[in-house]
């Protein structure tokens, strides 16, 4: 009641630009779907396991034994920092380090790169092992969205105007 | 020994080929397979006049930080992957008249059994350190070269085996918690300063403990081996004071003291690394505990190395001090031997021989540090480039002729992966 009191008097122009701001952060910060093949068994998977599944310590989808196999995004993206900041707590440059760590340790084959969301759809809808991640935008009907990554920035942003 | 490792090389992937042949059709139909590489050039020299380390002195050389490595991973659908790579070095403790000569260091199946469990058989790293599995590729550390203090040249002979291991993986919060349980041998030799010995780890047994949590990385190792060494300097002297065991047997005590036999050795390594904020901190503690009977020496090494990530420069510092001591009955028994009387003509080589076991123990009774400060450049996701200046003091039990006490060197090195 405080806060639509205090609307009140700020004026319109202010609360126009706070609107389109608010606008802005909500098209700059989608959030990210982790897709996978529509025929693939698992239907939900926990931020934890994909963790797993793109650093390279689960190889298989949790409880399904059929080989994961990770697509990424490339390294330069926006999207692919937002990624591995909310998924692996890391760096883009500290996870490149990692991934030669990785492969050259034997551990196991890096996930294959491509240049955009629609080469990423279009992969795992030929694909039924595959797994990746897109803006949520860009997602359509050739792939099953089985987690959604949300910026906490903007989830602390949503709280806030739901409190209001 | 070398025709013996061949034999078991070639049935290692006899059996190999033989097990990927035997997948179930099924198994093989998603079969991808991927080709990479790997390698860093290096140049350094010594600063300090008549000073080394490695192949290098006060010239500049081009091996002792040079390799090139390759690797081809096979992976079936249902987590099934083999995995070989082989490198070239301009530099092999384990043979350094050797420079270029292509060698097997990997070549195992694994199989992702359940959800939680790895199994993996083969030719392996031993994961002892953090930088261990990994230690080839200089891409991966920020170092030109990971801290020798730790990673020493002993260590390095464990670094590879053949056998099978275990790995199983546990949530714990945030965080995830590998358990690898290791089990196989290995035979490697190791040309050092004094003399040259082959070196058999049989059986080489252990665990290691990885904590991953968000920004943290843990690291506990634990192993257990039965080694033998062979050296022909130090047969030739055993051989020796056992003819003169004839004259007072109190000689046998002594070429025992320079046999390597069976000799049970316990390693332990902690290790913590932060990325926090563009920062790295990251420090490891080895131990290698004394056997306490025939040529008996303890290692303890640590290092702590901190490094800033600015744009695609990372300015780093490292520092690190070992300490290798030999058993204090092994110089308390050669003291002994020397108020025993013998014949006048075998006396002067007994001195002579005596002088040489002083030297053989001194060889490895020193204390270590050093200091580096560095800088990595990032020129693309693929290559770097790293210099490194480092200062480093040896204070030993006698000197080594012409070798200065402390010294400082200059590397540069570019690494690439692909």
């Amino acid at each position: 009641m405080k806060c639509i009191r205090s609307l009140y008097t700020v004026p319109l122009r202010d609360v126009l630009l706070l609107v389109m701001l608010l606008g802005m952060s909500s098209f700059t910060c989608a959030d990210i779907a982790l897709i996978t093949h529509p025929k693939n068994p698992v239907r939900a998977i926990s931020s934890e396991d994909i963790a797993r599944i793109f650093s390279g310590t689960l190889r298989t989808f949790p409880s399904t034994g059929m080989a994961a196999t990770a697509l990424d995004q490339p390294s330069s993206s926006d999207i692919y920092e937002r990624f591995y900041r909310l998924v692996l707590k890391t760096s883009p440059d500290i996870m490149k380090r990692r991934r030669a760590s990785y492969l050259f340790s034997g551990q196991g084959i890096i996930p294959e790169s491509f240049g955009s969301d629609a080469a990423i759809l279009q992969q795992i809808a030929k694909r039924p092992s595959a797994i990746g991640y897109v803006d949520t935008d860009a997602v359509d009907k050739s792939v099953k969205v089985i987690f959604l990554l949300r910026e906490p920035t903007r989830n602390a942003a949503d709280q806030k105007s739901d409190d209001h | 020994m070398h025709v013996f490792n061949d034999i078991l090389r070639k049935r290692l992937l006899l059996c190999l080929i033989i097990a990927v042949g035997g997948l179930p059709p099924a198994v093989l139909a998603e079969v991808k397979t991927s080709l990479s590489g790997f390698g860093s050039l290096g140049a350094g020299r010594v600063l300090t006049q008549g000073g080394t380390f490695e192949d290098y002195d006060s010239r500049w050389s081009y091996d002792t930080d040079t390799i090139v490595g390759v690797q081809l991973d096979v992976a079936a659908s249902q987590g099934v992957t083999f995995t070989t790579q082989a490198v070239a070095r301009g530099f092999d403790v384990s043979d350094v008249e050797s420079q270029y000569d292509p060698e097997l260091e990997l070549m195992f199946l694994a199989y992702q059994a359940t959800d939680n469990l790895r199994l993996r058989g083969g030719l392996i790293r031993t994961p002892l350190f953090i930088h261990s599995e990994s230690i080839e590729v200089g891409y991966t550390y920020p170092w030109v070269r990971p801290p020798i203090d730790v990673y020493s040249t002993h260590a390095q002979s464990l670094t590879h085996m053949k056998g099978v291991d275990a790995s199983y993986y546990l949530p714990v919060g945030d965080g995830l918690l590998e358990w690898r349980l290791v089990y196989g041998a290995e035979d490697s030799r190791v040309d050092a300063i004094a003399y040259t010995y082959d070196i058999d780890f049989e059986p080489l047994m252990g665990s290691t403990f990885t904590l991953n949590w968000n920004e943290w990385l843990m690291r506990y190792s634990l192993y257990r081996t039965s080694s033998t060494f062979d050296s022909a300097q130090l047969s030739f002297v055993q051989g020796f004071y056992r003819d003169l065991a004839a004259e007072d047997p109190f000689f046998n005590v002594l070429a025992t003291n320079l046999a390597g036999r069976n000799l049970t050795t316990i390693y332990q390594v902690l290790g913590v690394q932060l990325d926090r904020n563009n920062w790295t901190v990251s420090s490891e503690i080895a131990y290698e505990g004394a056997p306490e009977k025939q040529y008996s020496v303890g290692l303890m090494g640590v290092y702590l190395s901190v490094a800033r990530q600015i744009g695609k420069y990372s300015p780093y510092v490292m520092l690190s001090y070992a300490k290798s001591e030999p058993s204090d009955y092994l110089y308390d028994d050669l003291r002994a031997s020397e108020s025993i009387q013998v014949s006048a003509e075998k006396r002067n080589v007994l001195d002579l021989i005596r002088e040489g076991t002083y030297q053989a123990y001194d060889a490895v009774n020193f204390s270590n540090t050093r200091q580096a400060i560095g800088l990595r450049y990032d020129i693309n996701d693929h290559i770097d480039i790293k210099s490194e200046l480092e200062y480093f003091a040896i204070e030993r039990k006698s000197d080594m002729a012409g070798e200065p006490d402390d010294q400082f060197m200059l590397t540069i090195v570019l690494d690439w992966v692909l």
